[in-house]
């Protein structure tokens, strides 16, 4: 068994996506990364215009897992494309310092609401000060009304353990509730 | 057409229909994963990126000198020479920096 896997972490400029990456992968992560020209400047310097790529090797035999970061703008929607096949899950994450949180992830599934139907899906929260609840709540009623359902988590993207946690909720996912990607499998 | 490096369009003369704001995205991610590309294999920067379909030809080129970050994108037919692409891709960049400098020193 050398199966590949591959994950994808969405959300809005600023929701943790890199910091993901950079926290699980075992090699040195690949990013995309260039300086902000938007009001984004205020709150970070730079923003990912392709992807991060990153990769973990799976316990015992189990193959490798492909780590994808995309851009949080919607007018980079069209990398999706480029992660598509073999898709196995999506981790979706929330800036819970951001004002616009919801908005973030409300624009994220409206970009992304036909290929996230077909998919495992994880919400994160990041930046959470531990009073995440109603941010929760919300998430979960925005969930709804994009006709999804999904585990809604909080992380801090910082710590690989936490990102693990996340993982392990969506291979518990995709055991249980999907029983196969539907988008095909990277042989 | 000029996009900024972080995707959005800054300036363009376009006789097709082609969507801007997507032709600026995807230039930005292009010249991006380029240089990702080379920096991972051979520690090397991008001088230019040329992509070449059966009746088109796209190169994309960083600005450098500018103030704004930007990159240039230019659309050709196929039967154009690469060459002639490339100078005039030069003579655009320089001309761009130059009136960003004219702008400059004119605001002081």
């Amino acid at each position: 068994m050398n199966e590949i896997y591959k994950i994808v972490f969405m959300g809005a400029p600023g929701s943790g996506k890199t910091t993901c990456i950079a926290s699980l992968s075992e090699v040195p992560p690949i990013s995309t990364d260039v300086p902000c020209t938007d009001d984004l400047m205020a709150m970070k310097d730079t923003t990912t215009v392709a992807l991060d790529y990153g990769e973990l090797r799976l316990d015992g035999d189990n193959g490798r897992l492909l780590l994808y970061g995309l851009p949080g703008q919607s007018r980079f929607s069209y990398m999706f494309e480029v992660v598509r096949t073999g898709l196995f899950g999506a981790i979706l994450l929330v800036d819970a310092s951001s004002e616009d949180a919801i908005d973030g992830l409300s624009e994220t599934l409206e970009t992304y609401r036909d290929d996230l139907k077909a998919i495992p899906i994880v919400v994160a929260i990041n930046k959470s000060d531990g009073s995440s609840h109603a941010l929760g709540l919300r998430c979960q009623q925005e969930l709804h009304a994009h006709g999804l359902v999904a585990p809604v988590m909080t992380l801090d993207a910082r710590r690989r353990e936490d990102v693990v946690q996340v993982f392990e909720v969506l291979l518990t996912l995709l055991e249980f509730g999907f029983d196969h990607v539907k988008m095909g499998r990277t042989a | 057409m000029f996009a900024l490096r972080d995707g959005r369009s800054y300036a363009e003369r376009c006789r097709s229909t082609l969507s801007i704001n997507k032709f600026a995205a995807m230039s930005s991610s292009l010249v991006a994963l380029s240089n990702s590309v080379l920096r991972e294999i051979a520690a090397d920067t991008l001088s230019y990126l040329l992509i070449e379909g059966e009746g088109h030809k796209l190169v994309l080129c960083k600005v450098t000198g500018s103030k704004s970050a930007l990159i240039l994108s230019i659309m050709a037919k196929h039967e154009i020479n690469l060459g002639l692409v490339l100078g005039l891709a030069k003579m655009c960049v320089k001309e761009v920096v130059e009136a960003e400098l004219s702008a400059s020193a004119a605001a002081q």
